[in-house]
């Protein structure tokens, strides 16, 4: 094995894993598979370093793997699932600050917005989950997409505005 | 809720951090298989469901057993609390801090199981308890053993420290000594071989 490459990828790995592992658990709302698709998308990032392939942004080639076992994940499963508050406490450190009543409504309110996030177009769930959850900038999700940075800002946008149209009747605690 | 709102929680998930231990598993599978030069492979769907919680399971189904079809007998009783001591001592090998005594924990228990379920075999010969019980019982017993059987395989390439995969390793050589025995008894149970 390459020393090189596996230090290379050992970095990548204690830099991105948890961001990845928190994106995988929020867009398939189920720990195990959460668990499943981030340990793949790092193996199969491994391969094509382990292969020698030159990779310019790495970061951008994990969210494109990753969204691929997701939309393979859902193609297999069938249906989008219901987010239970149980995924926050399996796969999510608890909150360290506030009380806990906030604590629990903050929960309460990411399982109200990400159960609402899935009834949208999946190209409208990834830039909102991209840029807000993962704080991407809309350049760098344009790179992932292969879209032009004008197209994610439209994009973005109306995936806001539906997002709101499905919890207008909801009201924040 | 309005736009400004949903932003906001939106935003404050990127504050969600994974928790060490789940954080643990992904890094432990990860460099696992890399460590191993194995390519990746999408685990067989039993290892989705941990070793306690398959227990679990187990238990659940011998308890709607013992409550619907069987009389509750103390040695059918003890099987049950046995596979009780399982989950447990299942959770605390996947999540405890010292792997090499919780997999000699589990294989204890795992002895104390199957003394528990020879007696159904001669309680079974006595008319305590009929044949096709003592099969149930041994189906999800062995189809316990199966799953730890899988989870061993794949957990032991992994393990570093050399008194854990010991301990592991003697836990898998019993698992699958207890296999060959309950199969066994399944083939001596079953309808064709009564």
């Amino acid at each position: 094995m390459d020393k090189n490459a596996r230090n290379y990828f050992e970095g990548l790995f204690e830099r991105s894993s948890k961001a990845m592992l928190r994106y995988a658990a929020l867009k398939v709302a189920d720990s195990q598979a959460a668990e499943d698709i981030t340990a793949n998308t790092f193996l199969r990032l491994w391969e094509r370093i382990r292969a020698g392939e030159k990779i310019e942004n790495p970061r951008a080639l994990l969210y494109v793997i990753a969204h691929g076992l997701v939309v393979d994940h859902y193609r297999k499963a069938g249906r989008q699932k219901s987010v239970s508050l149980d995924l926050f406490d399996d796969v999510f450190e608890g909150e360290t600050e506030g009380d806990i009543t906030s604590a629990i409504n903050d929960r309460l309110n990411y399982a109200a917005v990400l159960s609402a996030t899935q009834k949208l177009k999946d190209e409208y769930q990834e830039v909102l989950v991209l840029h807000y959850v993962q704080d991407i900038s809309i350049s760098e999700i344009a790179e992932i997409l292969g879209e032009k940075e004008n197209n994610v800002r439209v994009r973005l946008h109306r995936a806001l505005a539906k997002l709101r149209d499905v919890l207008a009747p909801i009201h924040i605690s | 809720m309005n736009e400004q709102e949903i932003e906001q929680i939106l935003k404050k998930m990127h504050t969600l951090q994974p928790k060490p231990e789940a954080f643990g598993a992904l890094r432990g599978r990860v460099f696992g298989v890399i460590d191993a030069g194995a390519r990746p492979v999408t685990p067989p769907f039993w290892s989705r469901y941990s070793v306690g919680a398959y227990a679990s399971a187990i238990m659940f189904i011998l308890i709607l057993v013992a409550a619907n079809q069987m009389p509750m007998h103390s040695t059918y009783n003890r099987s049950i609390s046995s596979l009780a001591s399982l989950e447990q001592a299942g959770y605390a090998l996947e999540n405890g801090t010292s792997p090499a005594t919780n997999a000699r924990n589990l294989q204890a228990i795992l002895r104390s199981t199957r003394a528990t379920l020879d007696e159904l075999k001669l309680k079974g010969q006595f008319g305590a308890y009929s044949q096709s019980d003592c099969l149930h019982a041994y189906v999800l017993y062995d189809s316990y053993l199966d799953y730890l059987s899988g989870y061993l395989d794949e957990m032991i390439p992994m393990l570093k420290d050399p008194d854990s995969a010991a301990a592991f390793k003697e836990l898998q050589a019993y698992v699958a000594d207890s296999q060959t025995e309950a199969n066994a008894r399944i083939t001596m149970y079953s309808p064709s071989q009564q």
